[in-house]
């Protein structure tokens, strides 16, 4: 088992898309990092002073016709909430205010999480690829054939090949994980020396962190599972892209109360611990008007570990059934 | 029939069967095969195509599951037991299957891994295979031939005593063809059991000691080639004659069920050719053309089906 697993880890680094894809998820990972150094960039000088010229043009125009200005906006408030009674305009928010007038300095804290979730999805996609295509290509190509006349023990082979492709990645996983956090982190101080990162933030997004290669892990096995059952790499990303676009997307926006059950949703919930969701609640008021409003819903940590862990064990306990019993030609 | 003594035999089944079940319905591909491939030597499974040597070499390796019947090779269980004696048999399963991208070397090494061989056996194989420098060289630039070679090398690695070739020549020219029949041919004089699978009777003929031959995943005949092949085959005979008019009529008075074919007469069934000879010049008419008329597996299979009382075997080439 120890041997067929090195032996599969072998074979799992020798691969052309093991390759491409790692240094895809190095490419893409570059490229948040870039788009990270453009955020956190602080304007230049010429930028600056465009900045300030808008900014006493704006002043100019206030000073001139701010209580017009205010007055309409109360009367569009006013008018608007004759339909909809709890509509509040930012009248008194009106005027230009040089301390939040341009950009503002960048703030680790506030910049890491939305990178690190891009970051998960990216890294979990990768691991899918690479653990479906590492099984399928066997199938596809008639070598499992081939490798079952070497080690016939099927259960030996399924395990060692899920073992292969998890132990594999994770490495890869975290070092990217690293390597984006870390790129962050500098850029981040490099433009604003000042910027603190408390303790819970780190604590927060090291979980997240570790969720993320918990998540990417199960995306791997749970690949190679899918890998076992359709056979084709092709045919596993078409059923994939299909399933997101129909389910996740069409189905997913006409039957809300489906929604607790969709995977990108639980995917979300698991990496940030919970995640908020809308769904649109209609009733006829008083008036006799028929009226929606979206109401905030929320998927709970608990409810996104079980839902995705079952699904994980499903699919792994499945492919386990049909590879131990399937002929193989 | 060869003796049903378990204990000499490489592989023995009883009573096998295997019915495909897909959406266009059910179909049989073995039927109750009972089949016995004694220890050493080259043995010749022949069969048409469709009659289900595939499918038995495929049971006997674990890769299908056979609805019914036993199976043992070198007297282990199979596929309970195969694990105990796998690593004694190398097959290559219809035509060789290896990671296109990977060079054959690196193939070949992962096998070796999987089964704890030494590092240095992979160029010892490739090098008694002939590939020694097309090694390095990605498997799917291969030819068919170097393909093939490939595979053999890798039943090589794990220095088996049972060989299982399925079809090994099918698609190559005749020099693969004969390097391969040679290479079965010694495998099976150093000792090893080489198990054969093929269509076409006259590779039999050469390769194997001894046969089984199969229709319908029935055996219809085993023993040794010579008996089964050379006893049950109604050869025939082509013979040149000046005037074949004349040698005809004497030949059809003799008994002889004779036809005309061209400016030949061709003697069916019927294989003495001193006989023929003898006759014909008896009545002064010379042969100056004699060819005896190999069987081919059609007439094989018509006479052995016709002997076990079966229906037809239809016979695809
Ligand atoms: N996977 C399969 N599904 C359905 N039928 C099959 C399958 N494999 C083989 N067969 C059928 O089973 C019969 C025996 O096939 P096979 O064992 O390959 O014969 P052979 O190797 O003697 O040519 C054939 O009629 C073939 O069409
Ligand atoms: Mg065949």
């Amino acid at each position: 088992m120890m041997r067929l697993t090195r032996v599969e880890l072998r074979r799992l680094f020798s691969r052309r898309l093991t390759t491409v894809a790692l240094l895809g998820a190095l490419i893409l990972t570059g490229l948040m990092l870039f788009d990270s150094f453009q955020r956190a960039k602080p304007l230049s000088g010429a930028e600056l002073a465009s900045q300030q010229a808008q900014f006493d043009q704006a002043h100019k125009e206030w000073e001139a016709n701010g209580a017009q200005m205010v007055q309409d906006c109360l009367t569009a408030q006013a008018e608007q909430q004759k339909t909809d009674p709890k509509a509040v305009f930012p009248c008194d928010q009106m005027e230009p205010n040089p301390a939040t007038w341009g950009k503002p300095q960048a703030k680790f804290a506030e910049m890491m999480p939305s990178t690190l979730l891009a970051g998960s999805a990216l890294l979990i996609f990768v691991g899918f690829l690479v653990g479906t295509s590492f099984v399928a290509a066997e199938f596809s190509s008639g070598s499992m054939a081939n490798w079952l006349t070497f080690e016939p023990r099927r259960m030996r082979v399924y395990a060692s090949k899920l073992a292969a492709a998890g132990l594999g990645l994770i490495p890869a996983t975290v070092a990217l994980l690293g390597l984006l956090t870390a790129g962050v982190w500098l850029i981040v101080h490099h433009f604003n020396p000042t910027s603190v990162t408390t303790t819970k933030v780190w604590g927060d997004l090291g979980e997240m962190g570790a969720r993320t290669v918990a998540l990417a892990l199960a995306a791997t096995l749970a690949g190679a599972a899918i890998g076992v059952l359709v056979r084709r790499t092709v045919a596993v990303l078409g059923i994939a892209v299909g399933y997101l676009v129909l389910v996740e997307g069409v189905f997913g926006q006409a039957l809300q109360g489906a929604r607790p059950w969709l995977l990108q949703l639980n995917v979300t919930a698991w990496l940030q611990h919970g995640a908020t969701y809308y769904v649109d609640s209609c009733a006829t008021d008083a008036q006799g008007h028929y009226t929606c409003q979206g109401v905030e819903k929320v998927l709970s940590f608990g409810h996104s570990s079980a839902y995705l862990g079952l699904l994980v064990v499903l699919a792994l306990g499945l492919a386990a059934l049909v590879f131990r019993r399937r002929d193989v030609s | 029939m060869i003796a049903s003594t378990t204990a000499a035999l490489a592989i023995s089944t009883t009573g096998l069967r295997k019915t495909y079940r897909n959406r266009k319905g059910r179909h049989v591909a073995v039927a109750g095969l009972d089949l016995a491939v004694p220890l050493g030597g080259v043995h010749g499974f022949l069969g048409p195509n469709g009659s289900g040597k595939t499918t038995t070499i495929r049971m006997l390796l674990g890769l299908i599951r056979a609805d019914a019947g036993t199976m043992s090779i070198f007297d282990h269980e199979v596929p309970d037991r195969l694990p105990d004696v796998v690593g004694r048999v190398g097959a290559i399963v219809e035509s060789p299957k290896f990671f296109p991208a990977f060079s054959g070397r690196k193939n070949l090494q992962l096998l070796a891994e999987a089964i704890d061989r030494p590092r240095g056996i992979v160029d010892q194989v490739l090098e008694q295979t002939a590939l020694g420098e097309r090694g390095k060289d990605k498997y799917r630039t291969y030819s068919l031939g170097m393909k093939q070679r490939l595979a053999i090398a890798a039943t090589l690695l794990k220095e088996p005593d049972l060989l299982i070739f399925d079809e090994p020549t099918n698609g190559l020219d005749p020099a693969g063809i004969r390097e391969i029949r040679n290479t079965m041919r010694s495998l099976g004089e150093q000792g090893k059991t080489v198990l054969v699978s093929s269509h076409i009777l006259d590779e039999v003929e050469q390769v194997a000691d001894t046969v089984s031959i199969i229709g319908h995943g029935r055996l219809l005949a085993s023993g040794r080639v010579a008996d089964v092949i050379g006893d049950q085959t109604a050869t025939s005979l082509r013979v040149g004659v000046a005037d074949p008019v004349a040698a005809h009529r004497i030949l059809t008075a003799g008994g002889l069920l004779v036809r005309q074919d061209g400016a030949l007469l061709v003697v069916e069934g019927f294989s003495d050719g001193a006989e023929i000879t003898r006759r014909l010049a008896a009545h002064d008419l010379f042969v100056n053309e004699l060819i005896p008329v190999r069987a081919d597996l059609e007439s094989v299979f018509l006479e052995l089906t016709a002997d076990e009382g079966l229906e037809t075997v239809g016979v695809a080439r």
